[in-house]
């Protein structure tokens, strides 16, 4: 355990790159984008629901760097990975325990970044809505793709369950088009501004097929996988 | 020397003749200690368990004597070496023999080319080259 | 029978890529796989090696039903590279050492410095020879019980070759280790291979002992070899 430790500290030292690339581009946005509507009434946003949405952000990131950036299939150092006399479910949870753990710091950071922010605005009155960002960032990015490449990432970890684990997958996928529906309308309801979104009230039902676009690719990540 | 095998042939028989042609040309003498299974595979190139095996095949066959923990050694019995020599002999005069038939040769021509032949030979003993001259001419004069 | 193959059958999408493979191997002999590209000789690998599993059809290694018991016992050195590019040669091998029981580093650092492998050097820089040369290494630093070579020399310069020739027969484990070595190129395997069998789209074609089959058909392995793929 130790020693896949080791290697997977090592793996993501190589991906840093990749994550402070993200990270630039991410500050990037919140400078230049501005959103001018002062009476977003972000701070009705209900803590818990903060924390909930960074958890998106959570489930994304073991998948985006773990999975998408791992380049294991590419180099076929999988073969390794699994040759070896090891359970498969210890090497996969050695090789994303990393990758939790970095995000659940992350989560509670970026939690407590955006409470921050919310108090920042309410007490200031700033032009800049830094937590609205944040959250429609998380919601349109990161949400969907990280809660479907998660479960992508199970089912190619536990072959024999990825029927339930598909079937997961798409019950997580209705129940999310069905939260969206309500977040949209309670951002309507709270005149949240989507111009620069472009997105409009029933367009969920492209998140929707985003969300299924990702179970493709889920499933195409895995045949890969059951080749080798 | 380089030992070649040719693989249509079973490799084991072919090692198996090299152990005895070795023997017999002296480069092993009787009684002497054969090199261990793993040396000679690697000096032949071939699976350590072929030459296993042809060591086995060589002990059932009274040419070698395996003493437990000790090695292969050659039999200390000459006249079992002389037996392989005489057997190598008959084989290679046997596919001189057909071969020469085959030519509708006199035995007059026939003995005049071994004569010719082994002087060439016996002169011309390590230099390679004036014995290929050598026999070259005598085709040639055929 | 130290490997024991019964009735695999491998499917991928659209395509069978075993059809029913059935083959023992006894402790100790080198079993040589033979085939064209894509006749399933990887895949068999693979399976044998427990890193995949047949579609049916059961595997046993030392009697025991493949899977995280065998996979301690077993080396698999598939055809590409499978070690970490950006890993430094030692430290690779330091983390293999860590999985596989009576890893003896002095061992790996002898057989390195027998094939002239630069042990300071990221495995990524490289050559496909020196790499090659790894898996050889992987291999005999260990006492792995079967060893599964896919390919161990397939698009080697010939010094390298040599080398990785040379080193299998000082450190093959006479007696205890059993080998199957695969390949297309059979004229590379004919001196080693003692029970061959010849693959064909996922079939087993012919199989027996190579000398046997050699005084049977009165010709080399290529020879049959070319005789069956024609």
């Amino acid at each position: 355990m130790k020693t896949l430790f080791v290697l997977f500290i090592n793996d993501y030292k190589r991906i840093r790159v990749a994550l402070l690339f993200l990270l630039i581009l991410y500050l990037i946005t919140i400078l230049f984008l501005k959103f001018g509507n002062r009476q977003l009434m972000m701070n009705s946003i209900p803590g818990f629901f903060v924390v909930f949405m960074t958890f998106g952000t959570t489930l994304a990131a073991p998948a985006i760097f773990g999975l998408l950036l791992n380049d294991d299939l590419k180099y076929n150092t999988v073969y390794l990975l699994f040759s070896l006399p090891k359970k498969r479910f210890m090497i996969f949870f050695g090789k994303y325990f990393l990758a939790i753990t970095i995000c659940l710091v992350t989560s509670i950071g970026s939690s407590m970044c955006m409470k921050l922010f919310q108090e920042m605005e309410y007490h200031n009155d700033i032009l800049v809505d830094y937590s609205q960002l944040v959250i429609l960032t998380s919601m349109y990015v990161f949400w969907i793709l990280g809660i479907t490449c998660f479960t992508a990432a199970i089912m190619l970890s536990i072959k024999r369950y990825r029927q339930v684990a598909g079937l997961v997958l798409f019950v997580t996928l209705m129940v999310l088009s069905y939260k969206f529906h309500d977040m949209v309308e309670w951002m309507i309801k709270y005149k949240i501004d989507f111009l620069r979104w472009n997105i409009r009230y029933d367009e969920y039902r492209v998140m929707f097929l985003i969300g299924l676009f990702f179970v493709v690719l889920g499933h195409y990540i895995y045949n890969k996988f059951s080749e080798i | 020397m380089a030992f070649l095998l040719d693989p249509t042939r079973p490799i084991y028989l072919q090692i198996m003749e090299e152990i005895k042609k070795r023997a017999v040309r002296g480069l092993y003498r009787p009684g002497e200690q054969l090199p261990s299974v793993r040396d000679m595979a690697k000096e032949m190139e071939v699976n350590p368990n072929t030459i296993a095996r042809v060591y086995r095949e060589l002990e059932q066959e009274g040419f070698i004597e395996t003493r437990r923990g000790r090695g292969s050694f050659i039999t200390e019995d000459s006249s079992r070496i002389e037996a392989e020599r005489t057997k190598f002999g008959r084989d290679a005069t046997q596919r001189f023999i057909r071969d020469i038939t085959e030519l509708d040769m006199t035995d007059k021509q026939i003995q005049d080319m071994l004569s010719l032949l082994k002087r060439s030979f016996s002169g011309a003993d390590g230099k390679d080259k004036s014995t290929g001259e050598g026999t070259h001419n005598v085709c040639t004069g055929e | 029978m130290f490997v024991q193959v019964n009735d695999v059958w491998k499917k991928y999408p659209g395509k069978w890529a075993l059809q029913g493979v059935t083959f023992d191997v006894s402790k100790g002999k080198v079993l040589g796989v033979l085939g064209e590209n894509g006749a399933g000789k990887s895949t068999l690998f693979r399976i044998i090696a427990s890193v995949t599993r047949p579609s049916k059809g059961n595997i046993m290694v030392d009697g025991i039903p493949v899977g995280l018991e065998t996979r301690k016992i077993v080396a698999f050195l598939p055809e590409i590279n499978p070690f970490y590019g950006w890993m430094k040669v030692m430290e690779q091998f330091e983390f293999l050492a860590a999985f596989y029981e009576g890893w003896d580093m002095d061992k790996t650092r002898e057989l390195l410095k027998f094939m002239d492998l630069p042990d300071n050097d990221k495995i990524g820089t490289l050559s496909r020879g020196q790499q090659a040369k790894l898996k050889m290494v992987f291999a005999f630093s260990w006492p792995a019980k079967l060893v599964l070579m896919d390919e161990p020399l397939g698009g080697i310069d010939p010094p390298a070759r040599k080398k990785i020739i040379n080193t299998f027969f000082h450190e093959f484990r006479f007696g205890e280790q059993t080998i199957i070595m695969s390949t297309h190129m059979v004229s590379e395997v004919e001196e080693f291979v003692e029970d061959v069998f010849y693959l064909k789209k996922g079939k087993i074609v012919l199989s027996g002992e190579a000398d046997r089959l050699r005084e049977e058909k009165g010709t080399s392995l290529v020879g049959i070899f070319e005789e069956i793929a024609g």
